[in-house]
């Protein structure tokens, strides 16, 4: 192992309190430290700081744990940039979906427009895969939707389920009645519907307005 | 005969169940629910036991589930249940049958719930129990039998002026009847009493004005029952909704602790939703029935299953309806299910299953076979189209093509043929040019063609697993073996997806019985102007023109 490998190694060993520079100097006596240090430095594998009135050194795995733990300021800056960075994920999220629901729409429009061009099964057929790409997220949040809305035996409107799901995947009315068809018909073993309520999935030409997880 | 021995089809025929249907219960989710009613019954019955009953002595029951999940079944079943027998007195009232609904109806359906057999047993009990007080001379209890000196003389007994009484050829002495109860029994006891041994139990209605007056000779009844029978009152009430006057009558039965009664309510999510929106009292007293029994999953396979095959398990010898006998309907009726997501129900099942056993009883078949189911979809569903299917391709026809796709080898020959078979049909059609022969077997190509742009395309079909391994050989290969403009792998493996090397396109098991109910149309000669249309669909949904 040469003289940076073992330098290296043990400033990682230090962890985020890091090591005094002069402590290295000691157990690291006769090799030229500041040399070896510098060098390192500007691989990016260390950090040197200034802690009180010592210079210490940081491997880069636990410099920031480091700066979290000792400087308040930073911390906060710190999770102001992290929340940031979630809303900006969510935002972008929420714009794929919309866009997707709409692409979806208007292939469905399209294909409703040219029946007779043999277009509408390639129209189905984008749609559906829209769909299943959502299905997975949807399925979740429809598990989720009917544990808090269901009543004391487990059911639950489909319309009160179908208010919450279309604004947060921001899909239509159609588009929200297909993803249910598809993951009651394939989840059989965990889906019951039942007759009843004002909107719903048809199922031999009944009206089934209501859901439970059996 | 019918199959498996069977001197009778064991299925039922009707819509709906009858008390006979009902006596055959089925399925795991149904056992237990019946289970939870039998044990809240002997609950009570145990607690009762050698105490005096109190208010407490009072239950409610709810079964809700979906319309043809077998709750009306479960309720008959209950019913009818000889273990019963000895310690209840059942009264079922189907709400749908009353119209209009009001307090004197809901009561004289109510009164009419409970059977013949139940108004004979409890009048011989009243008359043995009076004649019991005639013999120890309690007051005037031998004149309720217009017993005197004329009849010691000509030799007749109480128990022969019992007799007459239960015959209906003597008139008992009403007036002293109240005399010899009065001490004993309620007033409200007494006149149901009377109406019993004037046999107008079921006539007497109007004389009861108010809901009250109601509610007193429920609980009347329920004591009587108990006094002479040592039995509990079941009150059955089906297709309970949120009818207003329903919910008020339910409303006092459940606050006036119908004691020694247990008070069973039928209904489905959507009444249970209504209630609560109509009656915010009536819906808080049932979240708090003692028994809230659930059918979850009664529409599930290995419910629908167990149910079919009950009815064929209590009536065979299970040296002819064996455990292969089983399996073998099993795998026939689970077929039918995983297709058909409209027969996921028991109600159509067991219709299915009733014309099955008839049309192989016509055939002298021994079990349920698979020409049976056929013809029964073929004649009882004749209209019905696979979901999904662009062919058109009927439930019959589903069912052939799908039976022979089980053999793995002969569906990826079908399959083959279909796809060669569909673009000469798309060729003489004008959608694209004509078949060229193909040399390159070897590559796994299985056809090449011009479309209508002059594009050369390269087609092969790699069906289940033989030829995973060899997909992306297939890929190279016609890469650079084959002078092609386009590729297009059609396959049933979802493993892969589009490349630059070649379009996958997947077909499903729906897709491949198009395919294959195509071809066999096409090598009869069989197309027909609206199969024509539906063809060329297939083709373009498969990427082909």
């Amino acid at each position: 192992m040469s003289a940076e490998e073992k330098l290296t190694q043990r400033i990682f060993l230090s962890g985020s309190l890091g090591i005094k520079k002069t402590d290295l100097r000691k157990e690291f006596s006769g090799q030229d430290i500041d040399r070896i240090l510098e060098d390192i430095v500007t691989h990016g594998d260390i950090y040197i700081d200034k802690k009180g009135a010592a210079y210490y050194c940081w491997h880069r795995n636990y410099y920031l744990q480091s700066l979290l733990n000792s400087d308040a300021r930073f911390r906060l800056m710190y999770e102001a940039i992290k929340s940031l960075e979630q809303s900006i994920n969510k935002t972008s999220d929420a714009l794929a979906k919309t866009v997707e629901s709409n692409t979806g729409d208007v292939i469905s429009g399209l294909s409703k427009l040219n029946p007779e061009r043999g277009e509408s099964h390639i129209s189905e057929r984008s749609l559906s895969s829209n769909l299943t790409m959502q299905l997975d997220q949807f399925k979740i949040d429809f598990d989720s939707s009917i544990s808090n809305y269901s009543n004391s035996i487990g059911w639950v409107e489909l319309a009160k389920v179908r208010n919450e799901l279309c604004t947060k995947h921001s899909i239509s009315h159609d588009v929200f009645y297909c993803l249910v068809e598809q993951l009651v018909n394939n989840h059989s073993e965990k889906y019951e519907l039942s007759t009843g309520g004002y909107e719903g999935v048809t199922v031999r030409g009944l009206l089934h307005g209501f859901v439970r997880c059996i | 005969m019918y199959p498996y021995n069977l001197e009778q089809n064991p299925y039922p025929s009707s819509p709906t169940p009858t008390i006979t249907d009902a006596e055959i219960i089925g399925g795991k989710r149904h056992k237990e629910a019946k289970a939870a009613v039998v044990s809240c019954i002997e609950n009570l019955y145990s607690k009762i036991t050698g105490t005096a009953a109190t208010d407490k002595d009072f239950r409610l029951v709810t079964i809700i589930q979906d319309v043809g999940s077998g709750k009306t079944h479960l309720s008959l079943h209950i019913r009818g249940l000889k273990e019963l027998s000895s310690n209840t007195i059942i009264s079922y009232t189907d709400l749908s049958q009353i119209s209009p609904r009001d307090l004197h109806s809901l009561y004289r359906a109510i009164r009419a719930g409970f059977t013949e057999d139940y108004i004979k047993e409890f009048k011989k009990s009243i008359v043995y129990f009076l004649k019991h007080k005639a013999e120890h001379n309690i007051k005037d209890a031998k004149k309720i039998f217009n017993f005197g000196i004329l009849d010691s003389i000509q030799g007749k007994s109480l128990a022969y002026k019992a007799e007459e009484i239960l015959n209906g050829k003597l008139i008992p002495n009403y007036s002293a009847i109240h005399r010899v109860l009065k001490g004993e029994f309620s007033s409200v006891e007494i006149s149901v009493i009377k109406l019993i041994l004037e046999g107008k139990f079921r006539e007497d209605i109007y004389n009861i004005s108010t809901l009250e007056g109601i509610i007193s000779n429920i609980t009347a009844l329920a004591s009587l029952n108990w006094k002479f029978l040592r039995k509990l009152t079941i009150l059955q009430i089906d297709e309970f909704d949120s009818n207003e006057d329903s919910l008020d009558f339910i409303k006092a039965v459940v606050n006036a602790h119908l004691r020694l009664t247990i008070l069973m309510l039928v209904m489905t999510p959507s009444s249970y939703e209504e209630i609560r929106k109509e009656n915010a009292s009536v819906f808080d007293r049932l979240e708090k029935a003692n028994y809230k029994i659930d059918l979850a999953g009664s529409n599930t396979l290995e419910e629908v299953l167990d149910i079919l095959l009950e009815y064929i398990r209590q009536v065979a010898n299970k040296m002819v309806f064996t455990i292969d006998e089983e399996r073998d309907l099993s795998a026939k009726i689970k077929v039918i299910y995983d297709e058909f997501y409209d027969f996921r129900n028991i109600r159509s099942m067991i219709n299915i299953m009733y014309h099955a056993m008839e049309n192989a009883k016509r055939r002298g078949a021994r079990t349920i076979d698979e020409a049976a189911i056929d013809d029964t979809i073929r004649s009882a569903y004749p209209g019905l189209r696979i979901q999904g299917s662009i062919m058109g391709v009927t439930l019959a026809d589903f069912m052939k093509i799908h039976r022979s796709s089980n053999d793995e080898q002969r569906l990826e020959s079908d399959i083959r043929d279909a796809v060669i078979n569909l673009v000469n049909y798309a060729h003489e059609n004008g959608s694209v040019a004509k078949l060229e022969e193909a040399n390159e077997k070897s590559c796994g190509i299985d056809l090449i063609y011009d479309d209508l742009t002059g594009i050369k395309v390269a087609v092969a079909v790699i069906i289940n697993n033989d030829r995973t391994k060899t997909f992306d050989q297939i890929s190279d290969r016609m890469k650079s073996t084959i002078s092609a403009d386009r590729f297009i792998i059609l396959t049933n493996i979802n493993a892969y997806n589009t490349t630059d090397k070649a379009s996958v396109v997947n077909i499903d098991r729906r897709k491949m019985i198009d395919l294959i109910y195509f071809s066999s149309k096409y090598k009869n000669n069989e197309i027909m102007l609206d199969d024509s249309q539906r063809a060329l669909m297939l083709a373009k949904s498969i990427k082909l023109c």
